[in-house]
């Protein structure tokens, strides 16, 4: 297990660079203008970068606010009998919560939840699971509509919200399935 | 919907310091994550230009084509509404941005994301001119299965889990694999089924090509 570890840890870190000086040789070899072309589409993204300014402080002013006010905590203890109901254990609904909001939060709470718990518990493999079954709704929404300077995005938030709902219950059956 | 979500998390925030008295946190959280957003754009900036030069050269050479037209099986199914229109340049982005998502090189595709969004824009939006703005633009059917394609972040390798699990020392870092891919396959089917029962309560408006032919007015006999 630990060798075949390594291997997909070698693999990624070659992932990167593999797709870049490949990409870029191909187009070559195929006879494509590769610089003019590399700084045309590198112009482009220049603009769409400078358009997300004022998104990005919008956005992760929210965040942030929601984070420091304490409403994480509150809305925790709310849904805590839900939980219950649903089989989630109390440790990981913290991070079930932030984990549509913030992704380096998330990761960090992950940390100390692997730290507390031990990465190899039933609390710390489920939320191994969790954290990795989603990503970040809250943001990556916002973020992609404004690119597209859409306005309204219509069912797509609640529809991520539903699905990482059900991706949580699930992190934690498929733990309780695959470890007993 | 962008606007009321940004609203409400405000008011949340506000509520929820004044029951726990958090006055000083929120305006440290304010100044901090303003000047921060300047920072991950920043960071940001150069990896986007990567990319995007990077998928310039790669539709040159017909790269994207090629990708496409593996992945086709699974697109065609996601955005029927694209291959309608023959939108292959929004096809190509999208198909470039899922499988940087499933080989799990994460903020890297992104931009790649963006771009699709950009292009998907321009298909949906591109009758109007900018001196008749809409309003309102509602996301496509195609641009919310999208959205969704990428919040429920299906990959094969989760590289940044396996790093922390082996930090914190598990025995068996990547043995949570099955359960990984079992819960974001239910992440995602879930979140598309959801996303097309609720497009009923949603509807897209205003339809562009209602708007940009109006009928003509019969004449009187």
């Amino acid at each position: 297990m630990n060798g075949i570890l390594s291997w997909f840890v070698s693999v990624g870190g070659w992932v990167l660079p593999v797709l870049f000086c490949g990409i870029l040789c191909y187009s070559g070899v195929k006879k494509v203008d590769v610089m003019s072309a590399f700084l045309e589409g590198a112009q482009e993204g220049l603009q769409t970068a400078l358009k997300l300014i004022p998104v990005l402080v919008a956005l992760l002013c929210a965040i942030g606010m929601l984070r420091a006010s304490g409403a994480l905590a509150l809305l925790t203890q709310v849904l805590s009998p839900l939980a219950d109901l649903l089989g989630i254990p109390q440790e990981i609904l913290p991070l079930a919560l932030l984990r549509p909001l913030s992704g380096s939060g998330s990761l960090a709470m992950l940390r100390e939840l692997l730290e507390q718990c031990g990465p190899d518990s039933f609390a710390g493999r489920a939320a191994s699971v969790l954290y990795s079954c989603g990503d970040t709704a809250f943001y990556i929404i916002p973020v992609y509509c404004a690119a597209a300077k859409v306005t309204n995005s219509r069912q797509a938030l609640p529809a991520a919200l539903l699905g990482s709902l059900a991706g949580t219950v699930c992190s934690v059956l498929s733990v309780q399935l695959f470890f007993g | 919907m962008l606007n009321g979500i940004f609203i409400s998390m405000l008011a949340v925030s506000l509520v929820a310091g004044f029951y726990y008295g958090k006055g000083e946190a929120l305006t440290a959280a304010l100044l901090s994550q303003s000047s921060q957003a300047v920072t991950v754009a920043l960071e940001m900036t150069g990896v986007i230009c990567l990319w995007s030069g990077m998928m310039r050269a790669a539709e040159r050479s017909g790269l994207t084509e090629t990708l496409g037209r593996l992945l086709y099986p699974v697109t065609r199914r996601l955005f029927p509404g694209l291959y309608q229109r023959g939108a292959n340049r929004a096809i190509e982005a999208i198909t470039m941005n899922l499988s940087a998502n499933l080989i799990g090189l994460g903020n890297a595709a992104t931009p790649l994301g963006l771009a699709a969004m950009e292009r998907m824009a321009d298909l949906t939006f591109e009758q109007t001119s900018p001196h008749h703005q809409q309003p309102v633009r509602c996301a496509s059917d195609d641009m919310v299965v999208f959205l969704i394609c990428n919040t429920a972040s299906l990959q094969l390798i989760p590289s940044t889990l396996a790093a922390v699990r082996q930090a914190a020392g598990s025995a068996h870092p990547l043995e949570i694999l099955p359960a990984v891919w079992l819960s974001s396959l239910c992440t995602l089917v879930v979140s598309l089924a959801s996303a097309k029962l609720l497009s009923r309560f949603s509807p897209s408006f205003p339809r562009p090509r209602r708007i940009l032919t109006p009928a003509t007015p019969r004449k009187k006999i």
